[in-house]
């Protein structure tokens, strides 16, 4: 947190290089993060551009007793997916991620069942299980509290289990 | 303790979390919650095995632009609109300012650093009237002026009393004049005024006697912008760059003119070029290009070298909000056809000078 403090100094003095670190350490996973929220990536590359933007021009929004500075940049990631869902028409079709969770490469029970939770179970996965965050950033990100991280953490992994337990043991035995 | 009542517990133990002792010693003898701990494992290692296969992705390179310490220029909107005589009105000024008071358009100026909330105050029948606000800089929570509207004077002043997360609490006072300005600023302090929370990209609506409801909007900025009579906004827009009237200096001689000329390229990839007998060419870009040198750029001058040579590019206006320029010269450069004169350009950086566009020849 204290690396955090100092690099948001900077960035909120107008610090560009400061930024630009942060925006190559940060920008890659982050994208990757809103391909899956909104499963497009032509989109989720315009919303972590936006949000980077955003961000370089209000950095005042960032707490640093809250959390660090990548969860609160996934925050204002994930509202700006949000409101990007809102903006679909119904019959709106989203062009599936190329590569991936998409392709057939990894095509698997477990990212079968993964794709067929709701997005806020998908969300806190990836979050933990691959982008490996701990409670209090993901807490931040999704604005609710820890133990409410831990709880709904719980209920994503049993959803998940459900499916994948629902398909027979021979075939969950072969993943590929 | 159940299976039930642990689930939860295992959950948590493999994201390493601590979990209460009797879960723990529960989770060690109970073989359907090492199932479930080992299915929880199995599936997150899938995940990530999933997520590996996923192209990499390179963040795009991007220009950041930089808040610059532009000067705050500020004059009273309501001069040019004034309905009553100037004179009057002028003479009322100077008998403010001999009697100490302290009376100011707009008290706000820039600064360097913190952040800034760009009110607006919208009103029928004018323009916006900007009202900047630091959130950081005491000596800068205050924005008053003066208004001509609908033929009379509205005294505004907005001061911000205290930040709470992202809302501000504010402190609005209004007076309206029909008749022009019988007020003068000392009189703020027996102005009606009311107090707010305000947050951005709201719209606060605010009744003022005798005129109606005025409505307030901000939003955050990085900095107190610069602003000329009428409120005509001097600041060059992000990935903006601006060439107006550039002059050349070489040292501390004058070699080039371009007054009246002007180019403007407006995304980062623009790029401006401009040509002075005698010098050549000289072709500017906010990015870095190939053969081109560093400047730097502070509002509306742009300063390098080339061959050890001080060079300055000096324009009307402020240039842009990086802070620095990149500069190809191009000595041996001839234009083509007939004129010998002086040109100025913007051309995206895909286009050479010849496909131009906004150029201007003198």
């Amino acid at each position: 947190m204290g690396d955090d403090l100092e690099v948001w100094k900077k960035i909120a003095q107008g610090d560009a290089n400061a930024f630009d670190s942060f925006y190559r350490e940060t920008g890659p996973r982050f994208q990757s993060f809103l391909r899956h929220l909104v499963g497009n990536h032509q989109a989720a590359e315009d919303l972590a551009q936006e949000t980077f933007t955003q961000f370089w021009k209000r950095p005042n929004g960032f707490q640093p007793e809250r959390g660090t500075l990548r969860a609160y940049l996934y925050g204002i990631g994930r509202k700006r997916a949000a409101a990007w869902w809102r903006k679909q028409r119904p019959t709106e079709e989203v062009t599936e991620v190329e590569g991936g969770f998409g392709s057939e490469e990894a095509h698997s029970l477990v990212n079968d069942a993964f794709r067929r939770l709701p997005e806020e179970q998908r969300m806190l996965l990836w979050l933990r299980e691959v982008e490996g965050q701990p409670y209090a950033d993901i807490a931040l990100t999704l604005d609710i509290p820890v133990g409410t991280v831990r709880s709904r953490l719980f209920t994503a992994r049993e959803a998940l289990r459900r499916i994948w337990r629902s398909v027979p043991e021979d075939a969950r035995g072969n993943t590929k | 303790m159940k299976c039930d009542s642990a689930a939860e517990y295992v959950s948590a133990l493999c994201d390493g979390e601590r979990i209460p002792r009797e879960a723990a010693e529960h989770i060690g003898t109970c073989d359907q919650c090492k199932t479930r701990m080992q299915d929880y494992l199995e599936m997150g290692a899938e995940l990530r095995r999933v997520a590996s296969l996923e192209s990499p992705i390179e963040a795009k390179p991007r220009v950041w632009v930089k808040q610059q310490d532009f000067r705050t220029i500020w004059w009273q909107k309501g001069w040019q609109k004034m309905a009553i005589p100037r004179l009057v009105f002028a003479m009322l000024l100077a008998a403010v300012v001999g009697l100490g008071s302290s009376l100011a358009i707009v008290k706000v100026k820039a600064h360097e650093d913190g952040t800034v909330m760009m009110f607006k105050l919208t009103a029928p029948g004018v323009d916006p009237i900007p009202c900047p606000v630091s959130t950081v800089d005491s000596k800068y929570n205050l924005c008053s002026g003066v208004a001509s509207i609908n033929g009379g004077s509205l005294i505004y002043e907005v001061k911000l009393l205290s930040t709470e997360r992202n809302r501000l609490a504010l402190r609005v006072r209004t007076k309206f004049s029909a008749s022009g300005p019988t007020s003068t600023f000392n009189e703020r302090d027996a102005m009606p005024q009311k107090q707010y929370w305000f947050e951005s990209g709201q719209t606060l609506p605010v009744d003022v006697s005798g005129l109606g409801v005025i409505n307030i909007k901000g939003e955050w900025t990085d900095h107190i912008p610069t602003l000329l009579t009428d409120n005509h906004d001097l600041d060059p827009e992000a990935g903006e760059f601006r060439m107006v009237s550039p002059l050349l200096l070489k040292g501390k001689e004058v070699v080039g003119d371009m007054q009246g000329g002007s180019a403007i390229g407006d995304k980062p990839e623009d790029e401006i070029f401009i040509y002075f007998p005698g010098q050549g060419r000289f072709d500017l870009s906010l990015l870095p290009m190939n053969g081109a040198t560093r400047g730097e750029a502070k509002l509306n001058r742009v300063t390098f070298k080339i061959n050890e040579e001080s060079y300055t590019l000096l324009t009307g206006t402020p240039i842009t909000r990086n802070p620095e320029v990149w500069v190809r010269p191009q000595a041996d450069y001839k234009p083509k056809g007939e004129s010998a004169g002086a040109f100025i350009g913007a051309s995206d950086r895909s286009h050479d000078g010849s496909d131009a566009v906004n150029s201007q020849v003198r």
